[in-house]
């Protein structure tokens, strides 16, 4: 475990630095140090305004994104849970849509506060419906009430974006999630959450051990199920509300960095505890190495982060799950 | 030639690498109570499983009701043996009717709606495990006791002359757990049906059963009549257990009697 | 106890509602239409110019978006029984996506530079069946070839993985592929049955009329897959050969719906849990009930795609979730306890 730990993070490090240096054109060492040590030109502008920020930001939303499906998963028993089925996108991109759209704001302190609004109302919406359902102690219609409402907004912001081609020109660039072009002070909207939402997981991490069980034995052992449920659940959509405001919806990180985290270790299962730390590093690994790739795949064009985490992904998951033959969740 | 509910030669099963069972043969009587004792891990589950096909073995062979297990097809198989696991699942909003009739899904025609004859078992199934007056209840609204009669209920409205049961006696108190071995035993006698029951209650085993196969660490120890099988000796040597078997006036079965762990 | 309604009963709301918004459908358009003079065109009784109006324009379009919904939901419908999933969909499974990524592959390498296609757009279906095919049979195989374990998640979790690169190719095609084709495959990506053809109508009809003998041989079989794997194994079902065809029927119907509509989605989602709220999941007609529901919500969602925002037409696509979700939530939140 220990091992496995300081690999990825040597793995990480190693990501980062390498973000720093690639890209449309590839700097030298020496040019990345005297940047970063406050050097002058265009190559140091370069990296402290461009590089700099999209490596620190794709580290905290893949970590973010992560663990927020990992607590989905986790409380819900649910394979198929993700941050986006709390409704966090499509509520952050609604509100960035109807922002833009009747306020007319755009610049990015802007997005990002809307989006996080979004996401937040979102999901308070979600959960008032499933507990007005009588479902709040049954994962399965939270997780129907979120992908429902889910999709009732999409449907609005989609409407909306199609009558205003013009919103649709100035938002796609937010509205298809990148690391790239990101002010680095939105860490300030993001970093906290992430925080937060780590904080909270391993508070609850023994409670999301137990909840591993069926709901009765898990309150046989004292775990009140429906408290931790609703409160990971909670720092869920923080966590994820914090990666939308920094990235914009981004796609398949949530879901698949917690399979492929419960799968490095072989034939057992980790404990929630160390699932944390596993699912945070691989999020934010994949989404380093996905942005790198990003810039080079078409450049000198941007290819879109989600479809390049999931070229990244797809071949690491289907080796993990054929390399393991017992499944769990 | 004694007719075999089922037959075992050298099956070795193991999950996931794990050996659960080892090279175990066994022939078991047709048209008897036989009753899988040993403590906990000892394969006596995974026996049952590899005798129904739900579990695929390393090695061995497998025969039940006089074919080998591969030459069966789904629904004939299901026809001729029945089974109720140790812990079945069903959505709960399955009413316990709903439930009883799936039992009934080999017999079944593929386009027609349940005939008179699976009406008729359903009936049965439901009366003899005293579940027809909560019949339209959905399976969340059970207690413990009478979910677990709603699925033998569903196991025996299958029909099939041949039942195994994986610790049948779960969550069924004193009195209702030997209700249902009552009727265990009156199903083999009247019916001529032949059981398999996984039991953890030894002196059940003694009272009820015809044949008994011990079970310790994936291999059989011992496996024959009831009184042949549980002996003080077989037993405290199984479960590393001090007992004594003991005869009661009136009881045509002895008793056994256990104080603690063995010592030394 | 509720009363014994016999299940064919229960369908009679589904069903008058569906008629009812079929006659809306077909009267509504550039020039309204009222009620008795659709009917009376439908049956061939009214003025030349009605006739003309309805069987050749909007009865296309109505039962396109009629038969898309129905194949769609009960896509659904098996998908959810084969992996025991209430979340599971084509989409999420990598089935509509995999049938997008045959058509962008299809628009890209038969165009032309003047932006028409060099070979019969008559073939663009087949190009949508072979790619979701493709997807499908991957996940299929990649479950099958993976001995041991729980079945049913690790074709979630293959289905999932599968999902996600097609998505990635999709949109790579979109960045890569001829920009004059992006905008065509936009919609196409969100789904329409704008563009019904009297053909589009008779190969989705013939599609579903082969399904409809083999999905009724197959109703006890799906019922009893809500049991737990072993329990329905000893009751006779052949578990894995079961899982096999029933997901593979859930890729074709997935396939011949979104070949002619595009990928509509949530409506394979949601109708059939809004079919066993309103019908019962474990009662007879389930699945018709559930493609009931998912005709009603792609011909509602087509509606209004059509009347919110004249002269504009909305992709259909786009709005099955504005009739569909707030119908579910109000099931959810009204309905008696939810079981899931």
């Amino acid at each position: 475990m220990t091992r496995l730990v300081i690999g990825l993070c040597l793995m990480l490090l190693s990501a980062c630095i390498l973000s720093l240096h690639a890209g449309l054109t590839f700097f030298d060492p020496a040019t990345v140090i005297s940047a970063l040590a406050g050097g002058e030109g265009t190559d140091a502008l370069i990296v402290t305004t461009l590089r700099l920020p999209r490596t620190l930001i794709g580290v905290c939303t893949g970590a973010a994104l992560g663990l927020s499906g990992l607590l989905m998963q986790s409380v819900t028993r649910n394979p198929l849970a993700e941050p986006g089925l709390l409704g966090v996108n499509a509520g952050a991109a609604l509100f960035v849509t109807l922002g833009a759209t009747v306020l007319g704001f755009s610049g990015l302190a802007g997005i990002g506060t809307a989006a996080m609004l979004g996401a937040v109302a979102t999901t308070a919406l979600v959960f008032l419906l499933s507990v007005s359902a009588r479902g709040a102690d049954n994962p399965a219609t939270t997780l129907l009430a979120g992908v429902t409402v889910a999709a009732l907004l999409a449907s609005f912001t989609q409407t909306l974006l199609l009558i205003d081609e013009t919103a649709l020109e100035t938002l796609l660039f937010w509205l298809s999630g990148s690391f790239a072009d990101r002010a680095l002070n939105l860490l300030f909207l993001g970093l906290p959450l992430l925080v937060a939402g780590c904080a909270g997981s391993f508070f609850f991490a023994s409670s999301l051990d137990a909840l591993r069980l069926d709901d009765a034995s898990a309150r046989t052992v004292g775990v009140n199920v429906m408290f931790v449920r609703i409160a990971a659940l909670a720092f869920a959509a923080l966590l994820a509300a914090g990666a939308v405001a920094m990235a914009g919806p981004v796609l398949f990180l949530g879901l698949a960095a917690p399979h492929l985290a419960r799968r490095l270790m072989g034939d057992t299962l980790p404990s929630t505890r160390a699932l944390i730390v596993l699912s945070m590093l691989t999020g934010a690994l994949i989404a380093v190495v996905a942005d790198i790739l990003a810039r080079i795949v078409v450049a000198p064009g941007e290819a879109p982060i989600s479809a390049v985490l999931a070229l990244v992904g797809v071949p690491l998951l289907v080796h993990l799950l054929r390399r393991r033959k017992a499944v769990s969740l | 030639m004694p007719e075999f509910m089922a037959r075992l030669s050298d099956v070795t099963a193991a999950y996931d690498g794990t050996p659960a069972l080892s090279g175990i043969s066994l022939d078991l009587p047709d048209n008897r109570i036989v009753a899988f004792c040993g403590p906990n891990g000892s394969g006596k589950s995974t026996a049952l499983r590899v005798m129904r096909g739900l579990h695929t073995v390393e090695s061995g062979e497998i025969s039940v009701a006089g074919r080998a297990l591969a030459d069966w097809s789904p629904k004939d198989l299901a026809r001729q043996v029945a089974m109720l696991s140790q812990s079945p699942q069903a959505p709960s909003d399955l009413t316990v009717e709903d439930l009883v009739m799936m039992g009934r899904f080999a017999h079944r025609g593929r386009f027609s709606g349940p005939s008179a004859e699976d009406v008729a078992a359903c009936g049965a199934a439901l009366q003899i495990t005293e579940m027809t007056e909560l019949k339209h209840r959905s399976i969340a609204q059970l207690s413990g006791g009478q979910l677990q009669r709603a699925w033998v209920a569903m196991t025996l409205a299958q029909n099939a002359p041949r039942i195994f049961l994986d610790e049948p006696t779960n969550h069924l108190d004193v009195a209702h757990a030997f209700e249902l071995l009552d009727l265990i035993r009156h199903l083999s006698r009247a019916e001529n049906r032949s059981f398999v029951i996984v039991l953890h209650d030894l002196n059940m085993a003694m009272r009820y059963a015809d044949h008994v196969v011990l079970f310790k660490q994936g291999a059989v120890t011992a496996s024959g009549p009831t009184q042949d099988v549980l002996t003080e000796d077989a037993v405290s040597s199984v479960f590393g257990i001090s007992c004594r078997i003991l005869q009661l006036d009136g009881l045509d079965r002895p008793v056994i009697v256990s104080w603690g762990k063995k010592r030394g | 106890m509720t009363p014994a309604i016999p299940s064919a009963v229960r369908l009679a709301p589904v069903l008058g509602l569906l008629v009812l918004v079929t006659i809306a459908a077909i009267g509504i358009g550039s020039s309204f239409m009222p009620p008795e003079r659709v009917v009376s065109a439908l049956i061939g009784q009214g003025p030349r110019m009605d006739e003309v109006i309805v069987w050749k324009l909007r009865l296309p379009r109505v039962l396109l978006a009629v038969l898309a919904g129905a194949a769609l939901a009960l896509a659904g419908a098996l998908l959810q029984r084969v992996v025991r999933n209430p979340m599971a969909s084509p989409s999420v499974l990598g089935i509509s996506d995999g049938a997008a990524v045959g058509i962008l592959l299809f628009l890209w390498m038969f165009s032309d530079q003047g932006n028409n296609l060099t070979v019969s757009v008559h073939w663009q279906p087949l190009a949508a069946i072979l790619g979701a095919s493709t997807f499908g049979g991957l996940v299929m195989a990649l479950a099958l070839a993976d001995r041991g374990g729980n079945r049913s998640l690790k074709i979630i979790l293959y289905g999932i993985a599968l999902a996600a690169l097609a998505k990635a190719v999709v949109t790579l095609l979109i960045i890569l592929g001829p920009v004059y084709r992006a905008s065509q495959a936009l919609t196409w990506l969100t789904g329409s049955v704008g563009a019904a053809h009297w053909d589009d109508v008779l190969t989705l009809a013939l599609g579903l009329a082969l399904a409809a003998p083999f999905l009724a041989s197959q109703r006890l079989v799906l019922r009893q897959l809500v049991l737990d794997p072993e329990s329905a194994a000893t009751t006779g079902v052949p578990l894995e050969r079961a899982q096999f065809i029933l997901l593979a029927a859930a890729v074709a119907l997935t396939a011949v719906a979104t070949a002619h509509v595009g990928a509509i989605g949530f409506v394979g989602l949601v109708a059939p849990h809004i079919a066993r709220v309103m019908h019962g999941q474990f009662r007879s007609f389930y699945l018709l009930s559930t493609a009931l529901t998912g005709s009603l919500i792609v011909l509602s969602a087509d509606l209004l795609a059509r009347t919110i925002a004249p002269p504009l037409e909305l992709p259909t696509g786009a709005l099955t979730a504005l009739v569909g979700a707030p119908l579910f939530l109000y099931l959810l939140i009204k309905g008696r306890r939810y079981h899931a």
